[in-house]
């Protein structure tokens, strides 16, 4: 008998087996049920975060334990961070680093900003999005290809993201979007707002309206508060070429207080 | 039965009712879309695993980290602040010299370049990337960082052998199994014996591991202070260790089946 065996434990032996067997048994179950599962990249943050705090994430986090258990690429992923946070504490010599000058071009994006015109007391926001930097942040020679993505692949973009201050009020704004849950073939588009309201501002101007347009798409819908709200599904067709491997239209946002 | 999005919202704006008295609108009126765009994101679901009691308690994650890190979120992905940017772009580059290292590159400067190449496309990605406020800025700039890095490394023909290898266990023990009852915890009492056999097959410190976890009933923290790991180490260990036991189960009963 192995001093396993004649040990006195703490957790009962019978529960410990049908503890590690759940575990065991859960390596192979729902794969397919989880394989429509994407977007875990945003969540192994959160997990990561977790397990380095020592909770055990297997009796806090059990669903997303059941993923890492499932999915080698995302449990590979998992791992893979959380021991690069132990590498961080050694010494690792980069004789090369010292000469080398961060490179920051990415910072001039190129993106431009918002034209904002005002008529008396009302203004309106005109935000313009380019092929190129559509294409550059949706990445569509990918879509074609998206059932191959890892499962760690973020599947939202973030389209634009800007804050502007009028009347002395700080709008702060987001327009995002993700396959639809509903048409594969379709985006969802969000806008946030979210508002910091000056000391000699007046109130901001809710209810507003945001009019999206997108090649053949156009949709307008009405806010009325900060938060997020969610635009009509757009169908991909209307922004991509036929094998979705080119975006083939620009994107205008307008925000605009309803009169 | 699993909290539908309604019920979520519901003690979300319970818990962001007493926010706004306690702290105002203001902060309150930007709170709510990032709990609601992490609602969409399925974090919410993630973090709250269908125990609406945890709803609050992640209100109030998301509203500390907003205020704490808020500031830094601003300078870097709305001013654009050259100084800080600098700095996270340097960790970064180390973040992917190290991945590609460890993923069996060389300490050349070739990999280093390379390195530094793909911490330039993820900086690029975290300008625009959306940050969930329910997690510390370090965890999820590494992740990004690492899925820019395991792109390079699948998109250089090369290399892609060096990622397969890798991943070739676990792969191959998924592949493996194709009887999905054969672990089925009513058969608990069968597989107890095997079990503890197998557990007799793994390495020394997987089989730690596991007793610890499993028999002892220990916590990651406590386990690591007894094997003198990290807490992460030890995530790692339980990982691969469940992933042999499998494969050992697995070859046993191939074996009595032959």
């Amino acid at each position: 008998m192995t001093e396993r065996n004649q040990k006195s434990h703490s957790v009962k032996k019978s529960d410990a087996i049908k503890q590690l067997a759940g575990d065991l048994a859960n390596l192979d179950s729902d794969i397919k049920a989880l394989s429509e599962s994407k977007g875990d990249e945003e969540m192994l943050s959160l997990i990561v975060e977790e397990a380095n705090k020592g909770i055990d994430i297997s009796r806090r986090y059990p669903t997303f334990y059941k993923k890492l258990l499932n999915y080698p690429d995302l449990m590979q992923a998992f791992i893979d961070v959380l021991e690069s946070f132990d590498d961080e504490d050694e010494n690792l010599p980069i004789p090369w680093n010292m000469e080398a000058s961060t490179k920051l071009d990415f910072l001039s994006d190129g993106i431009p900003k918002p034209v904002i015109e005002m008529f008396g007391n009302n203004w309106k926001i005109n935000w313009q999005r380019t092929i190129n930097q559509l294409q550059t942040i949706l990445s569509p020679s990918e879509f074609a290809y998206r059932l191959d993505y890892t499962i760690s692949e973020d599947p939202w973009f973030v389209l634009l993201r800007d804050e502007v201050e009028i009347d002395g009020s700080l709008y702060a704004i987001a327009l995002e979007c993700a396959f639809s849950g509903e048409d594969k073939e379709a985006f969802t588009p969000f806008l946030d707002i979210a508002v910091t309201v000056g000391g000699t501002a007046r109130r901001s101007r809710f209810p507003i309206q945001s009019s999206l347009q997108w090649g053949t798409y156009k949709e307008t819908i009405q806010i009325q508060a900060e938060g997020r709200a969610k635009f009509p599904n757009i169908s991909l067709a209307t922004m991509f070429d036929k094998e979705y491997e080119n975006v083939n239209a620009e994107l205008s946002l307008i925000i605009e207080p309803v009169l | 039965m699993s909290l539908q999005p309604e019920e979520i919202k519901s003690e979300m704006e319970k818990a962001l009712e007493v926010l706004s008295e306690q702290s105002g609108i203001e902060l309150t009126g930007k709170i709510r879309p990032i709990l609601y765009a992490n609602l969409d994101r399925g974090r919410v679901q993630t973090f709250v695993e269908d125990d609406v009691a945890h709803v609050n308690e992640y209100v109030w994650r998301v509203v500390e980290k907003y205020l704490r890190l808020n500031a830094l979120l601003h300078r870097l992905q709305i001013e654009k602040v050259n100084n800080d940017w600098e700095l996270v772009l340097k960790q970064m580059e180390k973040w992917a010299y190290r991945f590609l290292l460890k993923k069996g590159y060389q300490e050349v400067v070739d990999t280093w370049e390379n390195a530094r190449e793909c911490a330039s496309e993820a900086a690029s990605k975290l300008l625009g990337a959306y940050f969930p406020y329910d997690t510390e800025f370090e965890p999820w700039a590494h992740v990004i960082v690492q899925n820019v890095c395991l792109k390079y490394i699948r998109t250089t023909s090369k290399d892609v052998s060096v990622v397969e290898e890798s991943y070739d266990d676990l792969v191959g023990t998924l592949k493996s199994i194709n009887n999905p009852g054969l672990f089925a915890v009513d058969n608990q009492n069968e597989l107890h014996g095997e079990l503890m056999d197998a557990i007799e097959q793994l390495t020394p410190l997987r089989r730690d591991v596991i007793d610890m976890k499993y028999f002892k009933g220990l916590s990651p923290a406590e386990i690591a202070k007894k094997l003198t790991k990290s807490v992460r180490a030890v995530h790692s260990l339980q990982f691969h260790a469940i992933h042999d036991l499998r494969k050992i189960l697995t070859k046993n009963r191939d074996k009595l089946n032959d």
